[in-house]
Parts: C-alpha cells; sequence; structure tokens
C-alpha cells in the first residue's frame, strides 16, 4: 500500500530476530528446548535469549549509526537472572544523541517486543529495552547514565561491535 | 523452524507492517517527551469511532457485488474530523485507523480546527467500470451518511479518488439530506463548490516551507538548487513555484526517469510536455544541456535542497549517507524510513517532515469548507496569500519547538501536534 507516512521498518529487523534465535540456541539450547525454556520462565534462557537480542539489535544499530562508540547491557539479563517481567537495560554511548536514534529505538523496541511476548507466551514486561542513550560529553564528567561507563560499582558487559566502528572508538578512549 | 517461531513470524510480520502499531508508536515517544500521562496518550492512540459498511453494487453484468468499507473518526476535540477516502485493494482497518490518527496530527501541526478522519473502500478502480464505481461510492456515502457531515465529518480525495468522486458524494449526501450538502466534503470541482487553487496547495506549500526553512539558515531561494523527486501534482507545482521564486532546479525525476541539467532546468518548459505527453510523464523530453539520468539518482544530486515528492519509502539506509542536499523537504507522505532518518540527522542535514511539508492540500480543503459554509468565494489569490499565512506560521511552531526542546524537526512536529490535541483534551475534560 502507497501514500502511508509511516515508520517502516526494513527487513533487516526481522533477520535480527531470528538471528537472535540462532545466536541462543548455538549456546547448546535446541530450538524446542529454548521455546519450551522460555516459556516456563527459565532465568538461563531468557537472559541467554536477550543478550542474543540485544548483541543483534547493537549490529543492527552500528549498520546505521557510525556514532555508536560503546553499546553495554548490564542488570538482570547481564547476571543471568532474567525473568518473563524484567527488561534489558542497555546503555548506547553515542557521540552525538539524535531524536531520529530515539525514535528508531522505540519503534524497535515496540516491535521486538510483540515477538517475544508471541514466542515466551507472557504478556510482560511493558517494555522489552530500557535504553539508556549517553553522549561523550556525559561519560566524560560522569554525568547521569553517563557515570556508569567505567563505574567499579555496576557492571556493564560491553556487546561487540563491528570492526570499524571499534577501532574508532578505541582511538577515542 | 519450530512451530512457535513461525507463530512468532507471522506476528513480527504483521506488527511490523501495520500502520496502526506505527502510529501509536510515534504518539508514545512525542507523548513521553511531553511528559502527557499514560491515560491522556491512551485516549489519543485509540480512535472515537470506527465505522464498517457493507456495499452492494449491482454490477453491470447484472450480478451484485458486496464491498467493505470503513470511516473511521479518530479525533473530533479540536474540530469536526477531517481526511480522505481511499479506494483500493489493500485498505484494511487498521490502515485507516492510523491514517486517521496521523490526519488529527497533521490538522493540529497546522493549527486548523479540524480533527482526523479517514475511510476507504476494499476494491480495485482500475476493475470497475465508471457506472460501477459511480455507484459504489453513492452507496457508500449512503452507508456511512448518518455519522458525517459539514460540521462531524468532513471527507476528501486520497488515493485512487478525485474530484469527480467527490462530486457524487456531495450530490448523494444533497439529494438524501433534501439541502445542499456543499461543505460535506472537499476537493470537488469548482464549479460545485470546489476551492480555486486546490490542485497547486500541496505543491505551493512545500514552496512555501522550502523557502522558510532556507531562510532559518540565512539564504534566500535565488539562486540555490533543487532537485525534485516526483513530477506529479506535487512535485510539478513545487519545482514550478521554486523556478519562478529564482531557485535553479537541477533535476527531476519520475517513475520514467530523470533529467539533470547542471544549469537549471526549463521547468515551464517541461511542464508543458509532461500536460501534452499521453502518460504525463518525463521521459522523452530534450533540451540543450539536459541529460538523462537514472530516476533514482536525483536523490544524490550535489543539491542545496532534496524534494522527495513520489512515494513513501525512498530514502533508506542504503542511499542516505549519500545524499548531499543540506535540507530535505518531505512533500510525498513518508519518503524516509527510520534507518535514514538517523543518518541523515547524524550528518546534520535537516529533514521537514511531511506532517508538516504537505499540509497545503489540508490547510486548502479547509478553505473549501469555510466557503462552502459561508456560500462566499474567494479568488485564487486569496487562497495563496491565506495558505502563505497559515504554513509559515506553522513552520514557525515546529522550528521553535525543534530549538528549545533540542528535537528534530520531525519530533517537533509530533510533539506540537500532540500538545494541542493534549491541551483541547484538558480544557474540554472527559464526558460524564
Amino acid at each position: 500500500m502507497i501514500d502511508t507516512p509511516s515508520l517502516l521498518l526494513g527487513p533487516k529487523v526481522q533477520g535480527l530476530f531470528a538471528r537472535a534465535l540462532e545466536r541462543a540456541q548455538s549456546k547448546g539450547f535446541g530450538e524446542e528446548e529454548l521455546v519450551g525454556a522460555l516459556r516456563s520462565g527459565d532465568p538461563w534462557a531468557h537472559s541467554l535469549f536477550r543478550y542474543a537480542l540485544a548483541q543483534e539489535l547493537c549490529t543492527y544499530l552500528a549498520g546505521i549509526c557510525p556514532g555508536i562508540r560503546r553499546v553495554y547491557v548490564y542488570g538482570s539479563t547481564a547476571e543471568n537472572r532474567a525473568g518473563p517481567a524484567s527488561d534489558v537495560d542497555l546503555v548506547l554511548w553515542v557521540q552525538k544523541k539524535s531524536t531520529a536514534l530515539e525514535s528508531l529505538l522505540c519503534r524497535v523496541d515496540a516491535l521486538l517486543l510483540r515477538g517475544y511476548r508471541a514466542l515466551s507466551g507472557f504478556s510482560s514486561p511493558r517494555s522489552l529495552f530500557d535504553f539508556h542513550i549517553v553522549d561523550d560529553e556525559e561519560v566524560a564528567e560522569r554525568k547521569g547514565y553517563g557515570a556508569l561507563v567505567n563505574s567499579v560499582w555496576t557492571a556493564l558487559l560491553p556487546l561487540q561491535l563491528p570492526e570499524r566502528i571499534k577501532e574508532e572508538s578505541q582511538a577515542f578512549t | 523452524m519450530a512451530r512457535e517461531e513461525r507463530v512468532m513470524t507471522q506476528v513480527l510480520q504483521a506488527v511490523e507492517a501495520n500502520p496502526y502499531e506505527m502510529f501509536k508508536t510515534q504518539v508514545r515517544l512525542a507523548g513521553e517527551k511531553l511528559g502527557l500521562s499514560p491515560d491522556l496518550l491512551a485516549i489519543i492512540e485509540t480512535p472515537e469511532r470506527v465505522l464498517e459498511v457493507s456495499i452492494p453494487v449491482r454490477m453491470d453484468d447484472g450480478h451484485i457485488e458486496v464491498f467493505k468499507g470503513y470511516r473511521v473518526q479518530h479525533s473530533s476535540v479540536r474540530g469536526p474530523c477531517k481526511g480522505g477516502i481511499r479506494y483500493h485493494p489493500a485498505v484494511t482497518v487498521d490502515e485507516v485507523k492510523a491514517l486517521a490518527g496521523w490526519m488529527t496530527l497533521k490538522c493540529a501541526v497546522v493549527d486548523i480546527p479540524f480533527g482526523g478522519g479517514k475511510g476507504g473502500i476494499v476494491c480495485d478502480p482500475m476493475k470497475l467500470s465508471e457506472g460501477e464505481l459511480e455507484r459504489l461510492t453513492r452507496r457508500y456515502t449512503a452507508m456511512i451518511l448518518p455519522l458525517i457531515g459539514p460540521n462531524r465529518d468532513i471527507p476528501a480525495p486520497d488515493v485512487n479518488t478525485n474530484a469527480k468522486i467527490m462530486n457524487w458524494f456531495m450530490d448523494t449526501a444533497t439529494v438524501l439530506r433534501g439541502e445542499p450538502m456543499y461543505a460535506i466534503v472537499t476537493g470537488k470541482d469548482v464549479a460545485v463548490g470546489g476551492a480555486r487553487g486546490r490542485r497547486e496547495a500541496t505543491g505551493r506549500g512545500v514552496m512555501i516551507i522550502t523557502q522558510e526553512v532556507l531562510a532559518r539558515l540565512g539564504k534566500k531561494l535565488e539562486g540555490i538548487t533543487v532537485a525534485v523527486q516526483g513530477f506529479g501534482n506535487v512535485g510539478s507545482v513545487a519545482a514550478l513555484l521554486l523556478h519562478e521564486a529564482g531557485a535553479k532546479v537541477v533535476g527531476v525525476a519520475d517513475i520514467s526517469g530523470g533529467l539533470y541539467n547542471p544549469n537549471g532546468l526549463n521547468i515551464p518548459e517541461l511542464v508543458e510536455y509532461v500536460a501534452r505527453s499521453p502518460k504525463r510523464l518525463i521521459a522523452g523530453y530534450t533540451a540543450p544541456g539536459v541529460s538523462p539520468i537514472p530516476a533514482d539518482e536525483v536523490l544524490t544530486l550535489d543539491v542545496d535542497v532534496l524534494i522527495p515528492a513520489a512515494l513513501e519509502g525512498q530514502i533508506t539506509e542504503r542511499n542516505a549517507d549519500r545524499i548531499k542536499a543540506k535540507v530535505i523537504v518531505e512533500g510525498a507522505n513518508g519518503p524516509t524510513t527510520p534507518e535514514a532518518d538517523v543518518i541523515l540527522e547524524e550528518r546534520g542535514r535537516i529533514v521537514v517532515p511531511d506532517i508538516l511539508a504537505n499540509a497545503g492540500g489540508v490547510v486548502v480543503s479547509y478553505f473549501e469548507w469555510v466557503q462552502n459554509l459561508q456560500y462566499f468565494y474567494w479568488d485564487e489569490a486569496e487562497t495563496n496569500a491565506r495558505l502563505a499565512q497559515i504554513m509559515r506560521r506553522a513552520f514557525h511552531d515546529v522550528w521553535t519547538m525543534a530549538q528549545e526542546k533540542k528535537v528534530s524537526l520531525r519530533i517537533a512536529a509530533q510533539m506540537l501536534a500532540l500538545s494541542r490535541v493534549a491541551e483541547a483534551i484538558r480544557l474540554r475534560g472527559i464526558f460524564p
């Protein structure tokens, strides 16, 4: 249908969910086993799948947003204690904040949440990802969630970025 | 793939392609930025009324076919609902709900006293004879008539509908109500209450908005270079008006291909050529200094301003990093994907969103309604002057919101629209 002023996501997001499932399965779960464990609320399965989803999301975002320096996951997903009602806490460290990125994340979250609910059979949580976008200044001055980067008290788990961005990011730090 | 995964995939596909889900997400994000309560957002996300109708039509061969139609009234808190009617085989109720919601936001951005509505009939108009199309339109009008009216809900043309269909719509309502009903629909021919300047209104609005954004950057239209994708009602009018105002339109494209002249195309000559060509396309046009280019290259030309005025989803993550224009004015609906938006914003490009840039059409629809209610008709110059006034004010409001809240023009337009709708709900209160 033409002529809709819509925010259409490209086919990549569909791939993102499928790739996350494959990634989680490669950690020792069979297809049926993973779905069964998610449906029973198993924290290990939920953490594993959410971490895989966060990693795929990170790769997807890095492909369109070269200003991303690092992406970290923390909280229940990083600590393998995520339940069906938990959300995935992510810190996105970007060169400069952008409302278009925020808007895209909001849309991606709504989409992935629906998929997650359909797969796990749970109607919670309200949103799947809890994004915290921080810029260079906030990290340097340890303001807001920027203080979490390099924090000795909160364990942030860095997600893998494509090589090009990783090199640029290392040069910056 | 496990059965659950297949189910999940189907769910994701359905949600991803569902425009109503997209509308709700936009409302939620803009609402959160404004600090609106979840209760208020729940009201705004949901349409006030959804009407589904069955439309029996006697076809030319004598058999009766039953079509399905919808009319959705999203919001009437700021005034009667306003929005087009589309005829298309892929019309769904969720699509109509989303489009009605976007009309609420569009009317609020330009601050005209309308809410949002939309309608549609699931049909393929290309397969219908003129008689079948007329009977379909008249029966649909009769079916939704109890809910619409000059002070309730005012339809207009949309995909595959035009002035002729609006004339039938008005005539049917007039006959059934037994009194003149010119103001029940807009987009009619001038001889039966249409507004002078309506055809050019969207393109004119695009030109005015381009002028405004350039002024904010300390530039004038004279001498700036422009590329226009799409050469229909919106693109050709915008190109012509920009050319007349002194801009250099160096590239244009439509589905038949692209044209490029670094010294500027002769747009009045090209418009005449297209009007004479049987398919209304630019293909075959030649002139000294003009070279044909692939249609998609027009998007990446080295110009000051790019006007995508064709279809949705033209600027994507695949070409956004090659777009050289500093300013993009969205003449079409949804020409930029969310991924491309991220890339363009990161590269410092200014994108004037569709909801503002192509609102000229609905503004002149508003003028048509006002003239119909008063039986007092304006000349084209008055329409154009009032259109310019409203578009300039709307641009100023969106630009100010973007500066104050440090957000993109797209988010600013959504926030401004939502704040106006929310304010109307707050002032009116919840009945009972």
